[in-house]
C-alpha cells in the first residue's frame, strides 16, 4: 500500500512537471496588452477576412492573418505592438530587432524579447518562407522607424561557386546592414576579377534559440546595398570585436 | 521479494501511462529541442555544441541569407573556431567554398595579430578541429568565412 502510494506521488509529480512545460511551450503570445504612443494595432479586412495590423505612426509594419495561442489575428496584433512598446521602453532600439530561430520556430526578436513568430501557415498566405516572412517583418519595421537608414535588396547572380585557383586579397569595410555603421574591415579573398568588384562587406545579424549570435557576411558590389559577389569570402577581420579574441 | 515486485510494477504501470498520455497530449515529440543548445553547450562546450546543432545552424544561416537574396552559391558548413592565442575554442564558423574542400574542413583556426594599431584575427580553415603542433596548419584552401557565430549562456 505504501508503494501504491509513492508511486501515485511520483506520477502526480511528472504530470504536474509535464504541465508546467507546456504551459511555457504555449505561452508565445499571452502578454496583456496597453496603448502605446507610437506602436499601435487595429483589426482590418482583407478580402472578407479579418486581420490583425500592427502600425508605427500610420505605416503598417506587420499583418497578422492566423489565429494562434488561443488569440485571434486581432489580439494576437495588440500583443506584439505591446511587446515592442515594452521592449523599446526597457532600453532596445529598433537596431536591436532581429530574425531569429527559437524552439525550432522562425521569430523576429527585440534583443532577447520576442516579438512574433514567423509560423509557416502565416508565411504561406504571404507566399514566403518563415524565416522570409521574419526578415520582411523586419525590414518594414527598420523602415517605420528609420526610413534614411535602410538599404534597398537586390537579387544577387546566380552562379555557381569558382574555385580559388589564382586567388587574390583586398581589405573593404564592413557595414552593418540596415544601420549602415562601420564595424571594422574584413580582408576578402577569391578570384582577382570577383575581388575587384567587391566595394564592403554588409553584415547580417540574428539569433538561435537565444543562445547563439549569428553575424553573416555578405562580400557586395555596393557600398550601402546587398548585392553579393558570389566566390569571395571572409579571410580576415580587422578592428572588428570578434568573441573578445 | 514480492513486495518488491508489485511496487516495481505499479512504477512501471504508471510510467507507461505517462508515456502514452504524453504522446497522445503532444507533450512528447520534441526531440530537437528537448535539449536545448544551452544545456549541450553548457555539458559540453562549443565542440558538442557545433556537432549536435551544426546542421540546423548552417541551414538557418542559409534561409536567412536566400530571404535577403543573398545566398551562397558554393557548399556550406558550420565548425568551431578555434583560438591559438587563447589556446581555446570560442566560438564557430559557417565555412563556403566548393564542395570537396568545405568536406575537408573541420575547423577554423584564429590566428591574432596586431600591426601598429590595428589588431586583427585571420580565420583560417583547416582540416584538423583544432590546430596541430609546430607551425603546421593543415589549411584548407579555396574555403572562407561567411559567418561567425558567438554563442552566449543566459
Amino acid at each position: 500500500m505504501k508503494g501504491l502510494r509513492i508511486a501515485l506521488l511520483i506520477a502526480a509529480l511528472v504530470g504536474v512537471a509535464l504541465l508546467a512545460t507546456s504551459n511555457v511551450w504555449s505561452s508565445d503570445e499571452t502578454t496583456t496588452t496597453t496603448t502605446p504612443p507610437q506602436v499601435t494595432s487595429r483589426a482590418a479586412t482583407i478580402n472578407n477576412m479579418q486581420v490583425g495590423e500592427v502600425l508605427v505612426g500610420d505605416t503598417v509594419v506587420l499583418r497578422i492573418h492566423q489565429a494562434a495561442g488561443g488569440l485571434t489575428p486581432v489580439q494576437r496584433a495588440g500583443v506584439v505592438a505591446n511587446r515592442l512598446t515594452n521592449s523599446l521602453a526597457a532600453g532596445n532600439t529598433i537596431n536591436n530587432v532581429q530574425v531569429g530561430q527559437l524552439n525550432g520556430q522562425a521569430v523576429l526578436m527585440m534583443g532577447n524579447d520576442l516579438l512574433i513568430t514567423a509560423d509557416s501557415s502565416e508565411a504561406n498566405l504571404n507566399n514566403s518562407t518563415p524565416v522570409g516572412l521574419a526578415v520582411a517583418w523586419q525590414h518594414n519595421l527598420q523602415t517605420a522607424f528609420n526610413p534614411g537608414a535602410v538599404t534597398t535588396t537586390v537579387a544577387g547572380s546566380q552562379e555557381t561557386w569558382p574555385a580559388w585557383t589564382n586567388p587574390t586579397t583586398k581589405i573593404v569595410p564592413i557595414i552593418e546592414l540596415g544601420t549602415q555603421a562601420s564595424l571594422g574591415f574584413a580582408q576578402i579573398t577569391g578570384p582577382s576579377e570577383r575581388v575587384n568588384q567587391v566595394k564592403a562587406v554588409l553584415q547580417l545579424s540574428a539569433v538561435f534559440e537565444k543562445t547563439a549570435r549569428i553575424f553573416a557576411f555578405v562580400p557586395s558590389s555596393e557600398l550601402t546595398g546587398l548585392n553579393r559577389v558570389q566566390g569571395v569570402a571572409v579571410t580576415a577581420l580587422l578592428q572588428y570585436t570578434l568573441f573578445r579574441l | 521479494m514480492k513486495k518488491i515486485l508489485r511496487r516495481t510494477l505499479i512504477v512501471l504501470t504508471i510510467a507507461a501511462m505517462l508515456i502514452t498520455g504524453g504522446l497522445f497530449t503532444g507533450y512528447y515529440l520534441r526531440p530537437a529541442y528537448s535539449i536545448s543548445l544551452g544545456s549541450i553547450l553548457l555539458a559540453g562546450g562549443i565542440v558538442l555544441a557545433v556537432s549536435s546543432f551544426g546542421g540546423q545552424i548552417n541551414k538557418f544561416i542559409n534561409n536567412l541569407l536566400g530571404s535577403h537574396d543573398a545566398a551562397v552559391a558554393g557548399a556550406t558548413k558550420v565548425v568551431p573556431i578555434f583560438s591559438i592565442g587563447q589556446g581555446a575554442y570560442v566560438g564557430a564558423a559557417q565555412v563556403v567554398g566548393v564542395p570537396a574542400e568545405v568536406k575537408r574542413t573541420k575547423g577554423v583556426a584564429a590566428v591574432n595579430a596586431t600591426i601598429g594599431n590595428v589588431g586583427g584575427s585571420a580565420l583560417i580553415p583547416i582540416s584538423t578541429q583544432k590546430p596541430g603542433g609546430g607551425s603546421s596548419l593543415s589549411r584548407v584552401s579555396g574555403v572562407g568565412i561567411s559567418a561567425v557565430i558567438d554563442f552566449h549562456i543566459g
